[in-house]
């Protein structure tokens, strides 16, 4: 179906973006999600290149519109890490900064609520 | 089906509190929205009013408004669209990472722009989500198939007409 044709590579595009910078840069990602990255196991740089890889393999597929449940799918067990680590406003201080981390934290359930309906609103020819 | 159930509050959850926090401070939003309300000018409507704190609280509302419907799953597919024709024009006016001069406030935007992005994907998929339930279109092209078919059985049988009235007379 058309819309679903421009919403997949909508939904796609900010994984594919954040994924490229995990690959890019994965330092400054580790630092972001330390609280949440201390608590496993592995190198947390390895960690992060490793969903940048996910985001960024998962995320083509999606916009493309290759098995977009399954890459629905990683996507979504790969955002719910990424916003536990880097938004967790309610450890934050700074008002400010925490305002922000909280816009975030609200944008990426809306993001994953968004891979949810991918999951569920396959294609079916009609 | 119970992803439905989930998904929806998950994407609606954003409009509903940017939606109160608009209600809240509406003059702050239209000062961020007024680079854009100006580019606007004089090219909406007459309809639309140009007082652009009005234009954040109806704004506002309609968030709050569609939001909650879609959280609930009432009129989903309306209520996605009325929050993606709102979700356009907040991040046109909010997040105009292009025109940003610091580096480090236009990677902001432009992160701000992409998760609108598919935010705005996702509420196209719940606008166009029956539910299984066939579709619009799906429905029309099968009514106008059964009419198809009736209006050939319909010119058959009246063909027939004459040689069976034929054969009840002399047969």
């Amino acid at each position: 179906m058309m819309l679903r044709r421009l919403a997949r590579p909508m939904l796609a595009a900010i994984f594919i973006g954040g994924g490229l910078e995990s690959l890019r840069d994965p330092a400054a990602h580790a630092e972001q999600a330390k609280p949440l990255l201390d608590k496993l196991p592995g190198d947390a740089h390895t960690l992060v290149r490793l969903d940048g890889a996910v985001k960024v393999g998962a995320g083509v597929a999606l916009a493309l519109g290759r098995f977009p449940k399954s890459s629905a799918l990683l996507l979504f067990a790969s955002l719910v890490p990424t916003t536990l680590g880097a938004h967790q406003f309610w450890a934050e201080k700074d008002a400010a900064v925490a305002k922000q981390e909280q816009v975030h934290f609200a944008k990426n359930l809306g993001l994953l609520g968004g891979l949810l309906l991918a999951i569920v609103a396959a294609d079916r020819q009609r | 089906m119970i992803l439905r159930r989930l998904a929806r509050p998950l994407l609606a959850g954003i409009f509903i509190t940017s939606g109160i926090n608009a209600l809240k401070a509406p003059e702050a939003h239209a000062e961020a929205a007024k680079p854009l309300l100006d580019k606007l000018e004089g090219k909406l409507p007459e309809q639309v009013p140009s007082d652009p704190v009005t234009l954040i609280k109806i704004d506002g509302a309609v968030k709050i408004g569609a939001g909650a419907l879609l959280a609930f799953g009432k009129v989903p597919r309306l209520s996605a669209l009325a929050l993606s024709g709102s979700l356009v024009p907040t991040t046109l006016a909010n997040h105009r990472f292009w025109e940003e001069k610091d580096p480090s406030v236009r990677q902001q935007q432009q992160v701000h722009f992409f998760k609108n992005l598919a935010v705005l994907g996702g509420l196209l998929l719940a606008a166009v989500d029956t539910e299984g339930k066939p579709s619009l279109g799906w429905r029309a092209r099968r009514a106008a198939r059964d009419v198809g078919h009736w209006a050939k059985d319909t010119g058959e049988s009246v063909a027939d007409a004459p040689k069976k009235a034929r054969k009840a007379l002399v047969g």
